[in-house]
């Protein structure tokens, strides 16, 4: 699994990383990003296969990102995670309206980030036998 | 009584009992052993359990951190969460303990009852010490039983993992 | 974005109530034990004007918010070496290993406020959606102006000021 991290905060990036690193998911590499716009051109450069955003971001922030996301075909297989501070209603519904599987606010601790990866991971792993 | 808590934990009678006091620590990998602490107030205990290679471990800690008392923190290390974690982590990867399977559980971080209005919160310091310990060490934390009033109890089995925990009158599977 | 007149409207008044800056203590309580195993408890005039004296250099973390038309900042003021702290607990960095760069630390602590800024606004905001800037770290010799709210806290026993302002 590829994972890509959005968010304008190096050390926030970091401590994500940490915790993908110390948990038993499958990762074939992790890439980061500090705004939506850097985002998006990650995800046009690369097959990724996990999206873990913020929302409030200079240049682009993640809500608008995640809308050109869900308008593109090729993104259709991405598994979308927000990590913010806004744990408003508002936010969630939209979240949900852009295919956005877990939003997980901030704080948080590293055995809540663990328990969603491995969540998605065993998800994605169940899909493939499936098939 | 007795009897009947050994049984519930899976105690027979060729099992080996190592009672682990405060700032004390034991490491096991003796299939049958039982590690267990009592009297856990403020003090947090850390357990630590590898499934794959059953060895157990148990930290019994008074306070937080060993620069108030370096003296101290020399003799006897696992009073302090920053210098026992460390400890106890370390002897049970000599036998065996592979961090990334661990499962680990804390017990105890009461608030015991004191003076009126002086809160020193050492229950609560305690639990966010370990933490703070065990992720710095790259540990995760399975469970916790933390917090409240009263005094706890542990037994933790080497040969399953299993820990039970007495809370008052109550036991119950951690 | 849907309008909650009644509840945008209560904004000026909720902002100086009781309420406002309880909730703003449980934010700085929960981000500080939940990301930075840190114990937070509600600071002391006296106390914390003692200690505040004692410390030689500070940060001050600033976010910019705006809802539904309304605007102002929070701003956290954390001790220089409580900053360290921090950034050891968020990070899981070992005393052994190099010190970090004072920008990296700094990005910590906008990050901590970062936090507790969103985290107030969520508990007293109702529901609606807020923008925040990207937080403003500047170090400061001394603890600076009372905004329209202040809340005093110890985050392991280190002087904390948390002042949210409000712009008309």
């Amino acid at each position: 699994m590829r994972i890509l991290i959005v968010d304008d905060s190096v050390m926030m990036r970091a401590m994500i990383k940490r915790v993908i690193k110390l948990t038993d998911v499958p990762v074939d590499g992790i890439l980061e990003a500090g705004n939506g716009e850097e985002g998006l051109a990650i995800l046009r450069a690369h097959d990724v296969h996990l999206l873990l955003t913020d929302i409030n971001m200079p240049v682009m922030n993640g809500a608008d990102m995640l809308r050109a996301i869900a308008l593109d075909e090729r993104w259709r297989g991405l598994s979308r995670v927000i990590i913010s501070t806004d744990g408003s209603t508002v936010r969630r519904e939209e979240a949900a309206s852009l295919d956005v599987r877990c939003y997980l606010e901030k704080p948080f601790s590293p055995e809540v980030l663990r328990d969603v990866l491995t969540s998605i991971a065993d998800g994605r792993l169940a899909g493939a036998d499936s098939q | 009584m007795r009897s009947t808590l050994d049984a519930a934990v899976g105690i027979v009678p060729a099992t080996r009992r190592h009672v682990v006091g405060i700032g004390e620590w034991a490491v096991s990998s003796r299939a049958g052993d039982v590690l267990m602490t009592h009297g856990l107030g403020s003090c947090v205990a850390v357990c630590l359990f590898d499934p794959h290679t059953t060895v157990a471990g148990l930290l019994h800690f008074l306070l937080p951190e060993a620069r108030i008392n370096p003296d101290r923190a020399r003799l006897q290390p696992a009073v302090f969460a920053d210098t026992g974690i460390p400890l106890l982590l370390s002897a049970a990867a000599q036998q065996g303990l592979v961090r990334r399977r661990a499962i680990v559980k804390l017990v105890g971080g009461a608030e015991m009852v004191g003076p009126p209005d002086v809160t020193f919160n050492t229950g609560r310091r305690n639990v966010l010490a370990a933490r703070n310990l065990l992720w710095r060490n790259g540990v995760f934390v399975a469970r916790q039983d933390v917090g409240g009033t009263a005094a706890r109890t542990l037994h933790l089995s080497v040969t399953t993992g299993r820990l039970l925990v007495f809370n008052q009158d109550a036991c119950k599977e951690l | 974005m849907s309008s909650r007149p009644s509840q945008t409207a209560g904004w000026p008044a909720l902002i100086h109530s009781d309420a406002a800056a309880v909730a703003l203590f449980d934010a700085v309580r929960s981000v500080a034990e939940r990301s930075f195993f840190s114990v937070a408890e509600p600071g002391h005039d006296d106390v914390f004007h003692l200690e505040a004296r004692r410390v030689p250099q500070w940060f001050t973390a600033t976010v910019q918010f705006e809802q539904d038309g309304l605007a102002g900042s929070v701003s956290c003021t954390v001790p220089e070496i409580l900053a360290r702290t921090l950034f050891d607990a968020f990070t899981g960095r070992d005393p052994a290993e190099p010190l970090p760069s004072t920008d990296l630390v700094v990005d910590v602590v906008g990050e901590f406020s970062n936090m507790v800024c969103g985290m107030w606004l969520t508990r007293v905001a109702g529901g609606h959606a807020f923008t925040l800037s990207r937080p403003r770290v500047t170090p400061a010799s001394h603890v600076g102006e009372t905004g329209d709210v202040r809340v005093l806290a110890a985050i392991d026993d280190r002087p904390v000021a948390v002042d949210v302002c409000v712009r008309a």
